[in-house]
Order: structure tokens, then C-alpha cells, then sequence
């Protein structure tokens, strides 16, 4: 074999991608040929130059990335959550008039360092607020959410006239249901005292109760528990374990925080509460020389943990497995750690880096918590870090709350504003599918639970119907005079058909709309006004075809569909046709999935509408457009 | 970034894999060092380098969502490299400048006129990397410099595996040239 043939495979050769038998080829050849060994030897030294090319990485490219993350996302923030830092502020408070002051003077901050709110939160989270484009009072904006479902907050709308009028106000616990048009519920005002606070809140695991937390003078600071069914809190506090809070306490029986060593009373504030998985409860006790972690139990508080003043912000995962904490002073300050409970406590730690404000996920399988300003997700299972809600560095807003939904698939943030108005919206986001949503705006947001709130969804006040653009069913109210429950799966085709005619009929056209890949050029006004005489379609009929690969990457297939419009001037007319249905996964991120790749052009209408052969789908489609698509 | 397929259960096992992917910043750390080198000898401009990294990982974290299977790291230099040609491509619309025609080579593509500035002391290397086609410097340095398999460089670059090796035959051939021919002079 001569050299000029030998060579291409040469280059082969050297970069390993022969077959043996070539391979063996050109090394029989090499042993022969003094410059085609040359030639190999120049291409090692060329490949050895190339890597030896220094190229040191500019330090400024990690910031300018994130930043322009940052901007992208534009889950704004770049400040320390208040939140936590009105906590730890209260915690660390001594006194009530202290703590007062501090509060004061922290909100006081807060509304300095604002300015007036520009962005739209909505364009700036690129995200559109699905579902609020028509509002039903009963629905949530992510639909797989439980209609009724909620968050108990704390409302510190009133907090910053105690500084102006010691003795006024006091923060207090509000409900507000996810549903767009949802109005504020006032719950609980805690306590008679002018200085009591609410410290810590969180739901039960059911997502059926609260429980919180109330600092302050006099009886009523305690810990407190209120089912959403009733609505009356109730003292969780047990008379006998000597633990009076807030004031002239002092702990007797178990050792819990104990006098100060010079004899003197020691004053404790409930931090953190969290409710375990077995009903009882953990706290924490804030006093002025230590943190202890209690748990309830059925004859008084038991002290799992005395941690030095150097542990702060914690939270004991729901299986009481593992505690994560985060590290408040000495070389470790700042640090997020996760250590074992149980029976050989504190075996292992792991380290997350610098965060805040952990929550364990229900299934004690994962913590949120702010890593830095960015709120991220830790898996306990291979102990990865992933960031989920990266906030804008131009810090016009910031995330100041969080917490998991009972079933664990869900989670709910706040956005606050660090301006004079003090908004917070709260933003709702499904880890399966990774689906964001904003859900309402309430002035001054602090700590927040999740809860059920079936028994609190009150029918629509008379005193304030709901617009006409919100009731898209008139008189005739023969059927579906109520909004179908929603549903949300674009699992199979046939799935992804039902869900675009459930989001029809819930007047849900933004939904709808987005379950399409191919929109014919429409725009969702036009393709709303497509259906603004159509009252409800009924599907009648739906045949699923298999799945066929029309490409490599998009499986297509065809869905036969014979459906009926009620239209709202009482007419009825029957559309049969089929429905062109693409595998969309990873096309639009917040929705994987099947997608009606070519929406209605196949659909015929008419008194004799029936489903024609499934040859006439498999075909290419004849329309022009549909090579577009 | 291999504990991709682990578990089910965590909050629904959607979730889990969605959590268990290799994070933006997992990427981000291994990469930008090879990332960022690679597009410095793509273009030869560290300036316009830092950018295009930029770029490279901001358009890398919005495809994330959509990339249902992230195959690293051809997935990452294929981002790079299109980032880079478009580059290259934009840079030669706006500059006009033939390059390299002094010595009678029309052949010689229309390469940069200000292509790399880091070799320090190698010169050479640099105006050798220069009379390469962008596909030939691109498929060269994925395999010379990052060490990327033919099959990598082929998902990155949208050709066929033959296509990668012939590609890179021709840029060794022609870099060898080069080098040789440039590095006589300072050869003793």
C-alpha cells in the first residue's frame, strides 16, 4: 500500500477510530515507512501542543454568567430574605421592647432601601400567569393543585405602625387561597398583648392545621395549633414541662435551657416550629445564651439538642432523621449543615456550602433553601445541589419565603420587594414538571404554610360578583354551569386532547393554547375569540391511533375525536375529525408531553361529522402549513 | 455528572430525575475552563472569547429544559461550536478581509485577520491555526485540545462520523504544513 493511501487512515490511526483490520493495516505499513512513522510523530507532537495551550478562564466569566442567568430568570432578589432575618433578629431580641425596636427598625430598612417597583414581575420571571387570563374563584393557577389549597401567612401589613403607635398592631395570620380572585381571610390576631408576634408557623402534615408560634408578653405567648376546619387555636404548650415562654420564665425539670449561669431568668422565645411525623412537634427555644431543639412529648418538652448560640436557623427533618442547620458563628458561619439524629447522633455532617432556611421537604428527601439569595434544592439521596428560583441581582425583589406542599410535588415561594409598598407575590412551582405560576400579591408576606383550605373556600361573596368575564356560562345552565374540575396530562394523546377541552371549558384559554405546538399563525387572542360563542364542547368520541414515528425525533400520531359545541346561543353543532398529536417533550419546558401538533384544521364540521378513515391522518396533511410544522 | 439515572421516589420520580440531572452549575464548573479555552482557539480573541463563552452557557442553561437527553460533553461543545462559527461567520461578513492571499494560496480560506492573541510564545501555532478552516480548527482542537471522541465530535458538529475523520485528516495535513513551514525559520 502506498503512503499517499496510507495516509487518511493515518489520521485515523492517531486518532484511535480504525477497525482492527486497518488498524493493522497501517501499523504493518508504519513498520516499513520511515516518513509516514515521521508523519505520525508530528501529529502526537501537534496534539501534544495543542494541549499544552494555556488558556486561564477570566475571572470574571462565573459572575457575568450567573448574571446574565440572573437577568433571564429574573427571579429577582440580590437581598437576605427578611423573613429569616426578621426571625433571627427576634430571636436574638432580649426584651420586648427590643424586640419591637428591631422589628421597627428592620421593615423601617426594608422600606428604604426600595424604589419604586419596575419590572413586571410576570415578564420578568418569563413566565405568563397561566390561568389568571379568566378568572374562576375555585381554581388553582397550576390546575393539578387541590382547588381550595392555600397559603396561612403571617401578615405583617400592620407591623410597621407599632412603630408610630406602640400598642396598634401586632402581625397577623391571614389565609389566601392559590385561585386568582381569591380575597385575603383574615384568621387569627394573635394574643390581647400589643407586643405579641408571631415567631414561628408551619402546617401539619396533612396540610389540614397550622401550627405557630406567638412571642410576647403575657399568657397568651405560647405555641398554638388551629385546624382549618375550626379555626380555633388551641395551646399545644404542656402546663408540666416548667417551660413558661416569653417573660418571667423559667425552666424547671428537664434542662432545657436553664438559668443563665448567674441564677438570673432566662428569657425564651419559640423560634422555629415544625411538626413531625408522628404528631408531636420541634422547636426551638431561643434564650439569651443558647438554642435548644425540643420536641414535644407525652409528658412535657424534651430537649433533643442544646446547641451553642452558634446554631441558629434549623429544621429537624419530618422522619426525625436528620437535622440541618445552619452554622451562625465562629469558622463556620453561614454553613449549612445536614447531620443525623437518632440513635448515634451527629455521625455524619454533610456541608452545603453557605445557606439558609432549610425546609425538608415532606418525605425528609430533600431540603429547600436559599443558597445565598438563590432558593435551590438538596437531594438527600445523592446529596446533589440544584438551583431552582435563581433571583435578579438587581435586587428589586427577593425571596422572602418558602415552603413545601403536603404531598411534597409542589412548592410555593414569595417574592418580596424591598420598596415602601412592601409587595410580596407568591409563586407557585410544580417540581415534576418544573411549571411556575404566579398566584397572587399581598402586602408584606412573612413566614408562610401551606394548607388545605377547602373549609375556607366561602362560595363568592354577593356583595362582589365575579365580572362577566369570569362567568362564561349564562343562563341556559342545562349542563356544566359549574367549572369542570381541572385536568392536566398530556401523558397519551388522547390525554393531551382531553386536557385542551377541559382547559376549553374552564375558559382556560392561555392552557388550552399552550397544549397546541402548531397554532396555524393564530395568536391567543385569535384563538380565544375562535370560542367566544361556544359555551362547552363535549368530546363524544375519542380513537386513539398508535403511535407512529413520523420523524426521529417527534413520534406523531392521530387521535380521532367526535365532539359536540354547545354553542351559547343554545344551537349545538357536531365536529368529527382528527387531530394531528406530537410527543412535545423538551420543546416547551414547562410542559413535556404530548401536543396537538395541528389543531382544528382536520376537524370538520357538520350535522353528519364522523370520524373519517385513519388513512386520511396518516398521510402528510395536505395544508401547506403543515410543513411548517 | 454520572449520577444521572439514580432513584424513583423521591417526590415523584419525574422530579427526582428532573433534580438528579447534572445542575447548570455542575456544567458550568466542569466546563468552563475547556469551554472557554476551546472557543480562545476557535476565534483567537480573548475579548470576544469571554463573550462567546458567555453566551455558550447562557444559551446551554435556557436548552437545558428542552434537552431531554444531555449527553455531555458533545452536547455543550455543539452549543460552543455553533456559537463560535456564528462568530467567525458574522466577523468575516463584517471584515471583508481575504487573508492569507500574499503568498499566492487562493485556496487558502478566508480566514481572521485577528486570530489569536494567547500564544504567547507560540506564534506559530497560532498563525498555523489560522489557514484552518473553522470546522477543521473546531473538529481539531475538540480532539487535539479537549480530547472529545470522533463520535462526539460528530454529534457536536452535526456530521457524519467519516465527514469528522476526513475533516480532521485535512487539518493535520494542513496545520502540519503550516507549522512546519512556518517553524523553519526559527529552527537553528
Amino acid at each position: 500500500m502506498t503512503c499517499e493511501r496510507i495516509r487518511p487512515l493515518l489520521s485515523s490511526y492517531h486518532d484511535d477510530a480504525l477497525s482492527p483490520e486497518e488498524r493493522a493495516r497501517v501499523r504493518a505499513h508504519l513498520s516499513t515507512c520511515a516518513a509516514c512513522s515521521a508523519v505520525l510523530t508530528a501529529y502526537e507532537t501537534m496534539y501534544a501542543t495543542l494541549q499544552h495551550v494555556v488558556a486561564p478562564v477570566p475571572p470574571d466569566l462565573r459572575r457575568n454568567v450567573y448574571a446574565r442567568i440572573a437577568e433571564i430568570e429574573a427571579r429577582p432578589n440580590a437581598r437576605p430574605p427578611f423573613v429569616p432575618a426578621i426571625l433571627a433578629m427576634l430571636r436574638s431580641a432580649g426584651a420586648t421592647a427590643g424586640l419591637l425596636a428591631v422589628l421597627a427598625a428592620l421593615l423601617a430598612a426594608l422600606v428604604r432601601l426600595g424604589g419604586p417597583q419596575h419590572a413586571d414581575m410576570r415578564a420578568a420571571h418569563g413566565i405568563s400567569a397561566v390561568g389568571t387570563a379568566l378568572q374562576h374563584m375555585h381554581v388553582s393557577p397550576i390546575p393539578t393543585i387541590p382547588a381550595g389549597d392555600g397559603i396561612v401567612y403571617v401578615h405583617l401589613g400592620g407591623v410597621p405602625a407599632v412603630a408610630a403607635n406602640a400598642g396598634a398592631s401586632r402581625g397577623e395570620l391571614e389565609w389566601h387561597a392559590f385561585a386568582p380572585g381569591g380575597q385575603p381571610r383574615p384568621l387569627v390576631t394573635p394574643g390581647p398583648s400589643s407586643v405579641q408576634v408571631v415567631t414561628g408557623l408551619s402546617a401539619s402534615r396533612d396540610g389540614d392545621a397550622v401550627t405557630y408560634a406567638v412571642a410576647g408578653r403575657g399568657s397568651h405567648a405560647d405555641i398554638f395549633r388551629m385546624t382549618m376546619g375550626a379555626l380555633q387555636p388551641t395551646k399545644v404548650h404542656v402546663p408540666d414541662s416548667g417551660l413558661l415562654l416569653y417573660g418571667a420564665s423559667r425552666p424547671s425539670g428537664q434542662p432545657s435551657s436553664g438559668p443563665t449561669p448567674h441564677g438570673q431568668t432566662s428569657h425564651l422565645v419559640v423560634g422555629q416550629v415544625f411538626p413531625l411525623s408522628d404528631g408531636r412537634l420541634s422547636f426551638s427555644l431561643v434564650g439569651s445564651t443558647a438554642v435548644s431543639i425540643a420536641v414535644t412529648s407525652s409528658n412535657g418538652l424534651r430537649t433533643v439538642e442544646q446547641l451553642a448560640p452558634s446554631v441558629d436557623d434549623y429544621a429537624v427533618s419530618p422522619d426525625m432523621q436528620r437535622i440541618a442547620w445552619v452554622q451562625q458563628g465562629g469558622r463556620h458561619a453561614g454553613r449549612l449543615e445536614v447531620a443525623n439524629l437518632g440513635a448515634r447522633p451527629n455521625t455524619q455532617t454533610i456541608d452545603l456550602g453557605m445557606g439558609s432556611h432549610p425546609v425538608w421537604a415532606p418525605d425528609s428527601r430533600g431540603i429547600l433553601f436559599l443558597q445565598g439569595t438563590v432558593l435551590a434544592l438538596w437531594s438527600a439521596r445523592d446529596g446533589s445541589t440544584r438551583r431552582l428560583v435563581t433571583p435578579n441581582p438587581a435586587g428589586h425583589q427577593f425571596i422572602s419565603a418558602f415552603t413545601w406542599a403536603p404531598g411534597g410535588r409542589f412548592f410555593t415561594y414569595v417574592m418580596s420587594s424591598p420598596n415602601p409598598h412592601g409587595t410580596s407575590t407568591v409563586w407557585l412551582r410544580d417540581t415534576r414538571t418544573g411549571y411556575t405560576s404566579k398566584s397572587f400579591a399581598r402586602r408584606w408576606i412573612g413566614a408562610i404554610a401551606w394548607v388545605h383550605g377547602r373549609a375556607l373556600v366561602a362560595p363568592p361573596p354577593a356583595a362582589t360578583p365575579p365580572s362577566a368575564t369570569s362567568t362564561p356560562s349564562p343562563k341556559p345552565a342545562a349542563q356544566l354551569n359549574t367549572t369542570p374540575t381541572p385536568y392536566d396530562d398530556t401523558a397519551t394523546p388522547a390525554d393531551a386532547l382531553y386536557s385542551f377541552y377541559n382547559a376549553i371549558n374552564r375558559r382556560d384559554f392561555r392552557r388550552a393554547y399552550s397544549y397546541l405546538s402548531f397554532t396555524d399563525g393564530r395568536s391567543l387572542r385569535q384563538f380565544t375569540a375562535g370560542y367566544a360563542d361556544t359555551r362547552y364542547d363535549e368530546i363524544v368520541r375519542l380513537i386513539s391511533a398508535p403511535y407512529q414515528n413520523a420523524a426521529n425525533d417527534h413520534a406523531l400520531t392521530c387521535v380521532g375525536i367526535q365532539l359536540l359545541a354547545h354553542n351559547k346561543n343554545g344551537q349545538t353543532v357536531r365536529y368529527g375529525g382528527w387531530y394531528l398529536v406530537k410527543s412535545a417533550t423538551g420543546q416547551n419546558p414547562r410542559f413535556a408531553g404530548w401536543r396537538i401538533q395541528m389543531p382544528g384544521t382536520h376537524v370538520k364540521r357538520g350535522g353528519a361529522a364522523r370520524v373519517p378513515p385513519q388513512a386520511r391522518c396518516v398521510e402528510p396533511p395536505p395544508t401547506p402549513t403543515a410543513i411548517a410544522g | 455528572v454520572e449520577r444521572l439515572l439514580v432513584g424513583e421516589q423521591a417526590f415523584g420520580s419525574r422530579a427526582l430525575e428532573e433534580a438528579l440531572r447534572p445542575s447548570f452549575d455542575d456544567i458550568f464548573a466542569r466546563y468552563q475552563g475547556p469551554i472557554y479555552g476551546y472557543i480562545l482557539s476557535m476565534v483567537g480573541n480573548a475579548e470576544q472569547a469571554q463573550d462567546l463563552t458567555q453566551d455558550t452557557f447562557v444559551k446551554a442553561f435556557k436548552a437545558m429544559p428542552h434537552a431531554r437527553d444531555l449527553v455531555l460533553p458533545a452536547w455543550l461543545y455543539r452549543i460552543a461550536t455553533n456559537t463560535a462559527l456564528d462568530a467567525l461567520r458574522h466577523r468575516r461578513r463584517l471584515t471583508w478581509l481575504p487573508f492569507g492571499s500574499g503568498d499566492g494560496d487562493a485556496q487558502l480560506p478566508a480566514v481572521d485577520p485577528d486570530l489569536p492573541t494567547h500564544f504567547a510564545e507560540g506564534e506559530v501555532l497560532r498563525a498555523a491555526l489560522a489557514q484552518l478552516t473553522p470546522s477543521q480548527r473546531a473538529c481539531l482542537l475538540m480532539r487535539a485540545r479537549d480530547g472529545l471522541s470522533i463520535d462526539e465530535i460528530a454529534a457536536a458538529m452535526h456530521m457524519s462520523k467519516g465527514n469528522v475523520k476526513i475533516t480532521l485528516y485535512r487539518a493535520k495535513e494542513r496545520f502540519r504544513a503550516v507549522y512546519l513551514g512556518l517553524q523553519k525559520p526559527c529552527d537553528p
